[in-house]
This record gives structure tokens, sequence and C-alpha cells, in this order.
């Protein structure tokens, strides 16, 4: 029993991966720039069908789209900011969120006009095909991957944010952007740049997903809304609460689908009302 | 007793805003609350109107206590405020500005059915209080379109709606020029003839204050120093003493070791800049300035204008019109990293260190984002100057306090490479020992060529430092000159810079 | 100074919407299914998008999950009917349900600040979405409800009319539905409303006139809730099916397009829109799939450069061109 609880939780830990990266993007995009974005999870669809593009362009290599896929990403998240986010940072919220509402509905539907409604699939590379004992269960290889990366990801993200000296200016920036100028910081540029390395999160979240879930034009939104629930979990803002938040919610879709199949869905739910009521702002969250 | 405030304390983390304060007003007075930089007038204010709660202390309305009450529920009392920077509903009509507060206090504003112009004494409640503040010829019009000084007589026409019987105007005439000025002033004259409501103000503008105050309450560093009618506040020697600085030694020694200030280039020069906060016009043709390897003071009282025109330096907020200069090239319109990069250091008031950030990473981030080949100042040479940073390398900025934040906060404009330092009321909430401290180190930094550009209230600490000096008053330049002939001009401090 | 150009007229204005109410209810007299079906439909989207604009349009407050109140409307209405309950009965209550439901959402959403506000309206959104969805015994799950009886509207033993036909149900969509604009028209116009405005205005502000703001944002949702469930309501017997896309986030994304395409600062803001909209929708289906994407691209440009909308660029318009007039004949 205790084995097949093990085992449950090391797949939750592996569905959470990829919505961590998403939430981390979004948590991140909003801790500096304060903005919302409604499209990281299309950012997220994005990446995974780049990726996918990639792959079949160069003979089914998997890799390729690995290594292309998120760096795609970061161009479509230097686009977005350069020109579109930068004139609205003056504006009222609402029509920030806007802006990033009409990325959304645009990129759906690009999709879909560029690759087709159908679904589509990438199968796993060989060398990760096949599968490990996990507590005398086999396991997906390529899973254990996922969270090897998902896990490496978020200890790099740390450090980064924490040691190093971009880190630092993000940081300040996010505290204090005028004492960040003042000092010497381009916070327009450091907005871009914490933008695309948001983009290139959400794109790796996508490439990583790929292989073991197919591709459709919906799964921009159904991750989007799973990357709120998981940010208002574990308070906007706060990378650490993404990552938690993520995992809970990987967990819940691991033992709701064996225990409980139609409330899996609900656990989610509950626990986000729950949050809503005896924390508003979330378990790592700051009070606004 | 209108109003009745007992023991009176608010702190934020460490820092205490306001410190076991108490006073009683009567009714039937204009009561205004002067008091240099950071001696907790807004906090006092924000206890008063609800904004804030108090850590300690009772507040009595009428004898109520209201301490526990809601902002919303002490304006149903009688509360009223008006606010510093505008805060009208700009796309409303003058008219649907004041019928809201109008509608609140009659209790209308719940009414979903009933069409709104069918509330004729509601109509005519507006009338009569736009008529008080004389815009009854603007009522249609929208508000984000009135002029500014019509702006503020719509910001008290709005508190005034709430029909208050205490009502607070916070800064009145804060951003205002001579014209909307005269053009306040009988209003206010009148409202507090006509005897409906109490006033309380908080004014910097010295002529305000005693052209209509009955009585003043004196406040320094949170605490309440003293009270009294106009003539006695003026005559007393301690207030005198707190707007223009306490006791620092003359030091004429330190004052050998300059070079000769007015043969260098002219380093930063202002030509007459007008600067806005929105609407609200903060600096009037403003010009000035900084010779290389000079020391040059800022001076005034509190709102003339200080900040804002280290800040249009700066380029955080840059000017309307006019230009500034650094070294000959224009650098108005700039970016703020970039002014930086070109040498212009910024220390602002209460520091603005990285809270998140260690000493050290607050100290290498201008290295980092400004390349420069020679610097002349490296983390070794800062932490000569300011010995107790050394150990603090590691500290994290939140847990430092505030004499060594304000170490860092010059520290990091050094490491940055400045050529000129603008500080922003260096000697504020420093002990004595401190503020002797920080002079002497910022006469150490002009020994290394840097050129200094101050702020502060603190007339006693600028006479140790700079060598001339522009006096600031609502927003234009009053007086420049020698600090040197300063002092045999009593008339001059006394009208700008004391009370 | 000029007088900014407010009600120049209300008689005009009063007219006016004679004359469009009139038109409305002309059409089954000289057009055919079609039309009917289009002004039907353009008279639902605009009573869902005035819902959804007494929060945004008012109070500044942007909900991205509105479709929850529309969709629980056309449920609730759709299986009364389909238990043989009568017309008036099943779209009162499903309005009724629209609002029961605004008022449990409304206890979460409102509390927060404006974008905690939208993001929660889109989780909440979906999550009805996906009640609809699975609840197959309930809600029939995927496919939906089916058959749905347009039924009649009787008064026993003195007459009973049958709504089956397109035209007769038209005039009794077009009645509740004009009933329901005029209605929020009374709202917005009403003290209650004014401040609602200055909320969007200057929250602050509103807060120290003595305003228990939390309060009044509740009633407002729940009255936007309520309307919207209305607009469902009428479109299920409308339809005769009703389909979980009807709760989904591109169905909340309707009122929003409409009300920012036609203006959100003033009433006919959102119903100029909700013409706009379908027309614009109509126009592009035609030609291509990707209408949401054409939607996209039109958003983007009104959050960049209109934010007045429709309406709002004619308003700048005129009133500049007035200042003109003025200032050459004073």
């Amino acid at each position: 029993m205790g084995e097949r609880l093990l085992y449950l939780a090391v797949v939750g830990l592996s569905e959470g991966m990829a919505l961590w990266l998403v939430a981390a993007g979004l948590s991140l995009t909003f801790g500096v720039l304060r903005v919302v974005n409604f499209a990281h999870g299309s950012l997220y669809m994005l990446g995974a069908y780049l990726a996918f593009h990639f792959i079949r362009l160069f003979g089914g290599n998997y890799w390729i789209g690995f290594a292309l896929g998120p760096i795609a990403l970061a161009v479509v998240g230097y686009v977005m900011e350069r020109f579109f986010f930068r004139r609205i940072y003056r504006l009222d919220d609402s029509f920030q969120l806007l802006l990033t509402f009409a990325f959304v509905l645009i990129f759906d539907d690009l999709v879909k006009f560029i690759w087709g409604p159908v679904h589509q699939s990438v199968p796993t590379p060989p060398i990760l095909s096949g599968a490990i004992m996990v507590v005398g269960r086999p396991f997906p290889a390529f899973g254990l991957f996922i969270i090897v990366v998902g896990t490496a990801a978020g200890f790099a993200l740390w450090y980064l944010i924490e040691r190093t000296g971009w880190g630092a200016l993000v940081q300040a920036t996010a505290t204090d952007r005028e004492m960040a100028s003042v000092v010497g910081v381009n916070v327009p540029r450091l907005y871009t740049g914490v933008f695309m390395f948001g983009a290139w999160l959400a794109g790796l979240g996508g490439v990583l997903a790929v292989p073991m879930r197919s591709l459709a034009p919906g799964m921009g939104e159904s991750i989007i809304i799973e990357a709120f629930v998981v940010v208002v979990i574990g308070g906007l803002g706060s990378l650490r609460g993404a990552f938690i938040g993520a995992v809970l919610l990987g967990m819940f879709h691991a033992f709701g689908v064996t225990y409980l199949p139609v409330f899996e869905l609900a656990l989610a739910y509950v626990t986000m009302a729950i949050v809503l009521i005896i924390r508003p702002w979330g378990m790592f969250g700051v009070r606004e | 007793m209108m109003l009745r405030v007992e023991g009176l304390t608010k702190t934020f983390d460490k820092f205490v805003a306001v410190n076991d304060v108490g006073f009683v007003i009567p009714e039937g007075r204009l009561t205004a609350i002067i008091g240099p930089n950071g001696a907790g007038k807004t906090t006092l204010v924000n206890l008063l109107t609800g904004r804030l709660t108090p850590d300690k202390g009772r507040i009595y309305f009428y004898e109520e206590d209201i301490t526990d009450l809601s902002a919303s529920k002490r304006v149903q009392r009688g509360i009223g405020r008006s606010f510093q920077l505008v805060n009208i509903f700009p796309r409303l009509t003058v008219r649907e500005n004041v019928t809201i507060p109008v509608l609140s206090r009659t209790g209308g504003s719940r009414d979903l059915i009933r069409h709104l112009s069918g509330f004729k004494d509601v109509r005519n409640h507006v009338d009569h209080i736009l008529y008080e503040v004389g815009l009854e010829t603007s009522a249609e019009l929208l508000a984000g379109q009135l002029s500014h000084g019509d702006q503020h007589l719509l910001e008290i026409a709005l508190a005034l709606a709430t029909e208050p019987t205490l009502l607070i105007l916070d800064e009145p005439t804060a951003g205002m020029n001579p014209k909307e000025r005269q053009r306040l002033l009988p209003q206010l004259e009148k409202l507090v003839k006509s005897g409906s409501v109490n006033l309380m103000l908080i004014e910097h503008d010295m002529d305000v204050v005693f052209a209509l105050a009955d009585r003043i309450i004196v406040l320094e560093q949170g605490s309440l120093l003293v009270e009294g009618t106009p003539v006695e506040i003026q005559n007393n020697p301690k207030v005198q003493e707190i707007y223009l600085g306490g006791d620092l030694e003359d030091s004429r020694s330190h004052r050998q070791a300059q070079q000769n200030p007015s043969a260098g280039e002219k380093l930063v020069e202002v030509e007459n800049i007008d600067t806005f906060y929105g609407m609200s016009q903060a600096l009037h043709s403003v010009s000035m300035e900084v010779n290389r390897g000079e020391a040059v003071a800022l001076l005034g009282r509190n709102g003339v204008g200080k900040t804002t025109t280290l800040r249009s330096i700066t380029g955080l907020t840059p000017p309307k019109r006019g230009t500034i200069r650094l070294r000959g090239e224009i650098i108005s319109g700039l970016p703020p990293h970039e002014i930086a990069a070109l040498g212009v250091g910024f220390v602002p008031e209460g520091s603005r260190i990285f809270p998140n950030l260690s000493t050290m990473q607050n100290l290498q981030m201008p290295t980092q984002v400004i390349r420069k080949k020679d610097r002349r100042w490296t983390i070794e040479k800062v932490e000569k100057v300011f010995p107790p940073l050394q150990e603090l390398r590691e500290r994290k900025g939140r847990f430092l306090s505030g004499g060594e934040r304000k170490m860092l906060a010059i520290g990091r404009a050094l490491m940055a490479d400045a050529e000129i330092l603008l500080l922003d009321e260096p000697s504020e909430g420093l002990s004595p020992l401190m503020v002797r401290f920080l002079l002497d180190a910022l006469i150490r930094i002009r020994e290394e060529g840097i050129t200094i550009l101050l702020a502060d209230q603190n007339l006693k600490f600028a006479y140790q430092l700079a060598d001339r000096a522009y006096i600031l008053d609502k927003g234009a330049v009053a007086y420049y000159g020698k600090l040197e002939d300063l002092r045999g001009k009593e008339e001059i401090v006394k009208k700008y810079l004391a009370v | 100074m000029i007088p900014a150009p407010r009600n120049h007229g209300n008689s005009a204005q009063g007219l006016g919407a004679g004359l469009v109410v009139t038109g409305i209810f002309i059409v089954p007299l000289v057009l055919g299914p079609f039309w009917q079906y289009l002004i039907a439909n353009i008279l639902l989207l605009s009573l869902f998008s005035l819902s959804f604009n007494l929060l945004f349009g008012m109070t500044g407050y942007l909900s991205f999950g509105h479709a929850a109140f529309y969709a629980t409307g056309a449920y609730v209405t759709g299986m009364l009917l389909l238990a043989d309950f009568s017309l008036i009965v099943s779209v009162a209550l499903g309005t009724a349900a629209a609002g029961v439901l605004a008022v449990i959402l409304g206890f979460f959403c409102v509390r927060h600040t404006k974008v905690y506000f939208s993001l929660l309206t889109l989780a909440l959104g979906m999550m009805i979405h996906a009640i609809v969805w699975k609840w197959t015994s309930v809600t029939g799950g995927d496919d939906g409800l089916v058959g749905i009886m347009r039924g009649s509207i009787k008064i026993p033993g003195v007459f009973e009319i049958s709504l089956n036909s397109l035209s007769h149900y038209y005039y009794f969509l077009a009645a509740l539905c004009l009933l329901g604009i005029y209605i929020l028209y009374r709202i917005v116009k009403s003290p209650f409303g004014l401040v609602l405005n200055g909320l969007r205005e200057n929250y602050g502000r509103v807060e120290f006139a003595g305003i228990p703001i939390r309060q009044y944002l509740q009633v407002t949702f729940f009255i936007a809730g309520l309307f919207a469930g209305l607009a469902g309501s009428l479109m299920a017997p409308l339809e005769k099916t009703v389909a979980p896309s009807v709760a989904h986030w591109t169905k909340s994304a309707e009122p929003v397009m409409a009300s920012l395409i036609g203006g959100p600062f003033t009433f006919a803001g959102p119903i100029v829109g909700a013409l706009a909209f379908i027309g614009l929708k109509e126009l592009v289906v035609r030609f291509t799939d990707y209408w949401l994407m054409v939607f996209g691209i039109v958003l983007m440009v009104v959050v960049l450069g209109f934010r007045g909308g429709i309406v709002g660029f004619i308003n700048d318009h005129l009133r500049e061109r007035r200042r003109l007039a003025l200032r050459e004949h004073p």
C-alpha cells in the first residue's frame, strides 16, 4: 500500500513539473513587471508546437526540439514585451490584462492555422523510452527525466536569483525600480530580459510535456487555468509557492485519477477556495 | 472638547513615526499642524482619519472613542479630509464629483431605481457646496479638465460634502502657483468665518498658516514639541531651532581643506525648469548651477521643491520645460540609468537601499551595470570612509540601522562612479553623533574631488559643508548666494527657513 | 469655458431609442428568419455585455468568467423546459439560479485587488465549465441538452400562445431583453450607478466618502450575474440546445470584446459593440475559420489605441468639432 502511494507520488511529481515551469514564469513576470500574463499558457503551447516542428524538421530528433524550442520562445517573448507590453505599462491593470488576453486569442488560432486542429504527438527519444523501476514498479524513464529537469530548473532559478549578479538586479528592480534605475540599471531592458526568461521557462515546460501528452490547441488554456490555481494557492510572485503549488496539483492529479476520478479537479478548486478564505494572498504570497 | 488625543503612538518596523502625542482641540478654531520633514504630520493625519491604526493611545471625537472605528465610519461621524495630491473623479463632471459624497451622507447612494435627477434636495445641497468654494460656474465641466487651482477647490468641496464637523486639509496649497494660492486663501477664510466647519490645516506655507490659524501645534520627529498661538510659536526659540538645525560646533578647520570652488568648470546647469507631478506644478522656472569641486546647498522648508529639483536632475521626474546640462551636455530627457552612467549619483531621502540584498551586493550593483575602466571608488575605499560597513558586508539591507543604511546609500552612489553626489535630507533621522560622523565623511568625500549638491532643512548642517546656497520657496528660487553671507541676513533666514 | 457636451438633448436620445425599439418589433413582419435570428442574438449579446460592463465599465473590475452565469441560466432553463415546466417559470428560475451563483462566487471574488479578481473569475468560470462538462447525468455532458421545446405562454382558461415558431419566440425574447436593458439603464443612472462610476475613477476617494465598497461590489456582482443569467435563459429556447461551450472562457470573452469594441465608458457602448461583434463575426466566418485570431487583433488595436471604443471615438470627435465650432462662432 505504501509502495503504491509512493509510486503515485512520483507520478504526481512528474505531472507537476511542466506546470511548475509555467507557474514560475508567470510568478517571475508578475513579481518584476507587475503584469499577470494570461498568455503564459499559450507560450507553453507554442513551446510544445515549435519543439514538435523542429523535431519533425530535423528527422525526429527530440533533442533538437529540446534545445531550439525554448530559445524560439525567448524570441517570441522579446517581440511581445518590446513591441507590445512596453506600450501599456503606464495603463490601468485591466488594460494590461486585456492585452495579454488578446495574445491568448491570437496564439490559439495561430497554432490551429499553422499546424491544424488535429492532435499531434511526439515519440519519446530513444534513450529515454524505456522504463525504470521505482518501488518495484516500472515507471517511464522520460517521466524521471522530467522530474530531473524540472527540479534542476528550480534549483538553477533559485541560484540565478539569489546568487548571481543578474539575480541581484532582478531583485533590486522588483523591490524599487526607481532606485534601480538611478544606480544605472537599464530597467526597460531588464524587463525585456525577465519576460524573455519567463517565456523560455514556458517553452521548456512545453517541450518537456510533449512526449507524454498529445499536442492540441486547447492545451494553452487548460494549463494557464491550472497555473492560476497554483499561484493563488502558492502566492502570486513567489517562486517557492509556485513550486509547492504545482507539485500539490500534480499530486491531486495522480491520486485523484486513481481514487476519485470525477473529483480530481474539484480537489484543486476546493483547495483554492480554502486558501482564498483563510489566507487570501497565498501560502507564500505577500500581502498587498 | 471636539477632539482629544491621548498618547498616540505609531511605529513602522523599528521606526517610530508618532510618539506619545496628545493634545486637545476645542470647537471654533482653525488649528494648524506644522513641523519639519519627518515630523510625523502625515502619519498623525492618517491616524486621525482612520487610514492607520495606532499601536498605542486613544482618539476621542466629541468624547466618543473613535480609535477603533474604520475610515468610512469616521467620515460618517463627521471627520472629513482633503488630500494633498488632488484626488478627484476625473471623468465625472464637477457636479457628479460632489454628488457622490453628498449621496453617501444622505443615504441615497443605495437607491437603485430612482433617476438621479429626481433628487431635488441632493441637487440643492450640491449647488450650495459648489457656491461655497466658488465652483458654481464650472458645475458641468469634467473634473479632469479643470485648471489645477480649481481642482484643489473641488478637492475641498468633496471633503465638505461629507458635512464634516472637523475638516482636515492636508497641504491644500501644495503645488500651487501664487495666482492659485490667491484664489484659495479667501475661500478658506470664508469657510472659517462662516463657522459651519472646524478646520485643521497641515501646511508648510507659513504665510498661509499665520494668515489663518488660531492655534498652532508643532511636531518634531514624531513628538509634540509645543503648541500655542501664532505669536507664541513665532517667538519660540526651540521652534526656530528645529527648523534651522541642532547644535553643531563650528569647525572652521575643515573648511580650509576645500579647493577653490568658483574657479571650476560648470558641472551641472539647471535652466528655467518647470517640473510637474501630474497636473501639480512643483517647480516654477528654477535655475541654478553647480561648479566642479563645490558643495552647494538647496535650502527651504518642506514642500518647496528641493526633492523635486534633485529628482529632475536624476531624470526620475524630468522637467516639462527647460533644460539640465551636465558638463555642457543636455541630460534632461535622458532615462535615469543613462544619467547615472554619466556621473550623477543620487542618495534619496530614507536611503532606499535594496532590503533583500546584502551590503556587498548593494555596493557591487553599480559596477555590474555601469561599465568603466578606471573607477575612482572601490569597495575598500568606500569602507575606508565608512568603516562600519566592513563588518556588514554579508548583512542583508533590511537588517541595517538608519545610520548604516545612509552610509550604504552614499557608498552605493559613489560606486556608480559619481562625479556629483545629490543628497536629499542626509541628516534626517540621525543622532547628533551620526550627523557629526556623516559630516566628516562628506568632507572627506569632497576632498577626493566629488562635487556635492545637498538638499536639507538643517541650516547648520549646510553651513558646515556647503559654500553656496539656493533657497527655494513655493517651487521657485527665492534667494541665492554664499552661505557665509546668510549669517548676517536674519530676516531672510526667518522668512524662508524658519517660522 | 466651454461646457462639455453631455446630454445633448435628452429628447433626441429618447426619440432615437424609441425608433430602435420600434424597429426591433417590426423585424418579424418584414424580414425573414435569418434576420430574426440575428437580431435576437444581438439582443442577447447586448444584455450579456451590459451585465458584464456593469462591472468593468462602471467599477473597473474585469471578469473573465461571466459565461458561468450565462451558462447557469441556459442549463437550468433548458433542464426545466425538458421537464415540462412552463416557459415563464423556467426562465425565471434559470435567472434566479444564476443570481444565486453570483452571490456565492461574488463572495470569493470581490474581496481582492482588481488583478486577483480577474484571475479568480477566469479560474472559477472554468470550474463551472468543468462541472457542466463532466456532470453528464445532469447536463448531458459533451452533448449537452437537446430537443428543448419553446413551450407557450398560457393563462389557463383564457388563452394560450405557442412560442414554437421563431417569430413568436422572437417577440418574447425581444420584450424580455429590452426590459432587462431598461432596468440596467435605470440602475446605471441611479445614485447607486454614480457611486459605481466613482469607484472606477477613484477607489480611495469613494472609501473616504464613507461608502462601504465591498458591499457595493457584491451587489453589483449579483446584478451582473443575474442579468447574464437572464440572457442565457432566453438563449436556451432560442437555440433549442445547450452545450458545454456556453460555459467556456471563449464565451466569457464575447461580452469583453463587445464592451471594448463598443466602448466601456457609456451605456450605449456595449450595445453598439454587440452589434459590431456579431456583424463582424458573420462577415469574418465567411472568409476564414480563424475568427478568434481576428478578434484578438481587433482587441489589441483597441487596447493600444482606442480604449474608448467606437462610442468613445465618436464622442471625442464630436467634442472636438463642438470645441472648434464654438471657437469660430462664440
